[in-house]
């Protein structure tokens, strides 16, 4: 008889395919009996059988990128697909130097120099630059300033290898922790030579000519980068005795982010070749250190390979936009573009890419162009790429919970399961992101099952929106939720013009031109009118019953024309404005350059629908606020699902913390501890 | 039992047990395994179920006794005891061919032995059996 069952992979299988084939002899009978000496031989048939499986099974796996779980192979595969997997990145912090220099014959110098290498030290960590850095000395004050000195975290580290073609040379840069993003490749003809020839990185072999000095990347065993130099065909081979020193930064990665404060270490010299010792340098901190990285996962690479390969190195579709985005740009959590075409009114011939930071702060002007000019090499002639920041749309849920006190969890222990589940339902939704969608139902189900003694969830529901306007402009400001308003009173509505209706809309608070000594407030009036208020303490005193539209259908809010010169409860600098009537804060700007900047108006809506509000552009981001969670034993009445005149705007005058949502990553190792 | 359909023509053959001999010798006449029968395919298996410590077979973690173990406890009644329990136990598990009778561990004070003596029956058979041997820790 044949064996019956060549695909069993499990050990019973294996084993019971055996004895059945025994059963079918009559040379021993015994195969039944644990104790029998049949049974250990058949043990050990099985066992062989069921490894050897195993391994057929496993290596199979491994030849095929979505099964691959090992991360060499995974890489191997992804080098096929001329894929190179971001290496670990270095924190970088961004600091201001300055010193006052010495006259040498009566005269400061003219320029001074930070020399390249380890600037500063903070956080158990070293801090490079990566080049020198050179400004002007002020020659009345001798005073020199190094601004904006951006720090990686990490030791330079220079490895050179001496070319030999005798042998088949490998180049490998020796540390798993290098950032390749920092990597510097020089080729000098001979050891004793100090010139040398720069070489650039080339990613395909479109613009590589036989004399180009570049060379190629990829990533190899254990986390270790190659480089491979060309033949002179494509790309320039290198030559016998000629020596390639590779220069690049060896990093702790993740470890060095939130880094605030640094001593100075490095060197500064002047033009006359004076140093100046360390203490003589004044340091501070512009921007903590961020965006430092673990190099990409395996589940990463196993999701951008194959994608950024489609995109066959230009950009075509709105989606390649968005895979070249992440390549190119590191610190891109997630990355959305779309056509101008589909937008409302179209806007042809360029094409939007919005992203999402890693640190969750919106890019600079520099930046954004930067981003637009790496991505304008892929892209089609004629398409613009457009760099902008995402529609951030706050949700805040304020989530009321019921308990059945003789069930045994207390108020402090429901509480907290209830956080656990609001956070577990935030991973599972990844809601604060692209394209997703607040779903309420699903959170007040989360609720509920986190606890047994939860019996009732409500939720309060409103759409927080910021409106940032420049300082001293008189500017109209539009923001719009995307979804329809709430009606508060449809039946009540006389069309008398008198009002009936409670406001939906209520913004934090903020201070004009004409009345920098108030702190107003807008609300609509329910017929398509902001109207500006302040308080007095005991009466709401209206100042404006025009001071802006309201589109109930869109959500869209426009305040203004108005002249914005601070907003929260930030406090005007001495001698910024004069106040002449300090009841109804009339007054003037006095020195308009003491006004503060970057000023925000937290805007609160009530939507029509509050268990299902989507994200309405595709660069629209749903950030949920950390709820607020009331417990409260069962019986107790719960707040309206609608917070009519009970929205807190100012609460929010600080951009809130949202949920926070860890990356998904998955190690993809396979235990292999204690297997057998 | 064997698990053997039992009909008119094979019936004698269901009833036999029939292993190899675990030295793994040569049968000198018919130059194939030697191979051991009924009662003493039986005793062999009794002999080796009880020297399998648990986990030795793969997958199957609690098959075997734990008399190895025991044996690096201290010698004394209790022990022994334990040992009797221990061989009663994995005897009833996984033996079915058989039902013990008596279980006998008398500790050999020189040399630190126990000394193992089983008598059972063999089920649906009129014989009963009797096996000792030597329990001794590895050198």
């Amino acid at each position: 008889m044949q064996p019956n069952n060549l695909t069993a992979l499990d050990f019973d299988d294996v084993k019971s395919s055996i004895k059945s084939y025994l059963r079918t002899r009559n040379e021993f009978t015994d195969y039944d009996f644990d104790g029998s000496s049949l049974s250990y031989l058949i043990d050990l048939l099985a066992y062989n059988t069921y490894y050897t499986s195993f391994n057929a099974n496993m290596a199979l796996n491994e030849v095929f990128l979505p099964s691959a779980t090992i991360r060499d192979n995974v890489v191997n595969i992804a080098k096929l697909l001329n894929y190179v997997p971001r290496s670990i990145s270095a924190s970088k912090s961004c600091l201001k130097l300055n010193l006052t220099t010495d006259q040498v014959n009566a005269a400061y110098p003219t320029s001074i120099t930070l020399k390249k290498g380890a600037v500063a030290g903070g956080g158990a960590y070293l801090w490079n630059t990566l080049d020198d850095i050179t400004v002007n000395v002020n020659q009345t004050t001798g005073e020199a300033i190094f601004d904006k000195v951006t720090v990686y975290e990490g030791s330079l580290v220079t490895f050179s290898y001496i070319v030999s073609t005798f042998a088949r040379q490998t180049y490998k840069i020796p540390s798993e922790d290098a950032d390749i993003s920092t990597l510097i490749v020089k080729v000098r003809p001979n050891e004793s030579s100090t010139q040398y020839d720069l070489y650039s990185r080339a990613e395909t072999v479109a613009t590589v000519t036989p004399t180009t000095r570049s060379y190629f990347l990829s990533e190899t065993e254990d986390m270790r980068y190659e480089i491979r130099f060309g033949d002179d065909s494509v790309g320039r081979a290198v030559k016998d005795g000629e020596v390639v020193d590779l220069e690049y930064l060896v990093t702790s990665g993740p470890d060095g982010n939130q880094v605030g404060t640094f001593s100075f270490i490095g060197r500064i010299e002047d033009n006359n070749g004076k140093v100046y010792p360390a203490a003589s340098v004044n340091i501070v901190t512009k921007q903590k250190s961020q965006q430092g990285d673990a190099a990409e996962t395996v589940e990463s690479i196993k999701y951008n390979a194959p994608r950024y390969y489609s995109a066959q190195y230009r950009a075509v579709t709105a989606q390649d936009y968005a895979i070249i985005t992440k390549k190119i740009y590191d610190n891109a959590d997630s990355v959305v573009a779309y056509g101008g075409d589909g937008l409302n009114p179209p806007v042809y011939g360029k094409v939007f890419v919005v992203i999402k930071t890693k640190t969750g702060s919106n890019l600079n002007d520099a930046t954004k162009k930067q981003i637009a000019a790496d991505l304008r090499p892929y892209a089609m002639a004629s398409i613009d790429p457009i760099v902008t920041d995402p529609d951030d749309v706050y949700i805040n849920v304020n989530v009321f919970a019921l308990y059945d006190t003789g069930c045994g969890s207390n108020a402090s222990e429901i509480e907290t399961d209830i956080s656990k589940a609001i956070s577990d339902w935030g991973i599972q939704t990844q809601i604060n992101n692209f394209n997703s969608t607040f779903r309420a139902q699903q959170l007040e189900k989360a609720i509920t099952l986190s606890n047994k003694c939860v019996t009732d969830t409500s939720l309060q529901t409103t759409i927080l929106k910021y409106i940032k306007p420049d300082s001293n402009q008189t500017n109209t400001y539009c923001v719009a939720t995307g979804g329809n308003l709430y009606d508060s009173a449809p039946s009540r509505d006389e069309g008398d013009g008198t009002c009936k209706k409670e406001p939906v809309i209520l913004s934090g608070t903020f201070r004009t031109a004409d009345r920098p000594g108030v702190d107003q407030q807008f609300e609509d009036d329910g017929y398509g009118n902001l109207r500006t208020f302040y308080n007095t303490g005991i009466r709401k005193i209206y100042t404006s019953d025009a001071a802006g539209t309201v589109n109930y259908d869109t959500g869209q809010v426009c305040f203004g024309p108005v002249n914005v010169i601070n907003a929260g409860s930030a406090a005007f600098l001495a001698g910024a404005v004069t106040i002449t009537d300090d009841v109804t804060g009339i007054g003037d700007i006095t020195d308009s350059t003491l006004l503060p900047t970057d000023l925000q108006i937290p805007v609160q809506f009530i939507p029509a629908n509050n268990s299902t509000i989507p994200a309405t552009t595709p660069g629209t981001i749903i950030n949920i606020v950390n709820p607020s969670v009331t417990v409260a034993p069962v019986g107790t009445v719960v707040p309206p699902t609608v917070p009519l005149n009970s929205l807190t705007p100012t609460d929010f005058n600080v951009v809130p913390a949202i949920l926070d949502i860890p990356a998904i990553s998955n190690p993809g190792t396979i235990n292999d501890s204690s297997c057998f | 039992m064997a698990l053997k359909k039992i009909g008119n023509t094979n019936l004698k053959t269901s009833r036999s047990f029939k292993d190899f001999s675990v030295n793994f010798s040569r049968n000198p006449f018919t130059d194939d395994l030697s191979v051991v029968h009924n009662d003493n395919s039986i005793k062999q298996a009794v002999k080796n179920i009880i020297l399998t410590s648990p986990g030795e077979k793969p997958f199957q973690p609690l098959v075997g006794s734990s008399v190895n173990r025991l044996l690096f406890e201290p010698l004394d009644a209790f022990t022994a005891d334990t040992v009797a329990e221990e061989i009663r136990t994995t005897i009833n598990q996984y033996e079915p061919r058989v039902s013990l009778t008596r279980v006998d561990v008398t500790p050999i004070f020189e040399g630190n032995k126990l000394n193992v003596s089983l008598e059972y029956r063999i089920v649906g058979l009129p014989i009963v059996e009797t096996i000792e041997f030597v329990l001794q820790r590895p050198e």
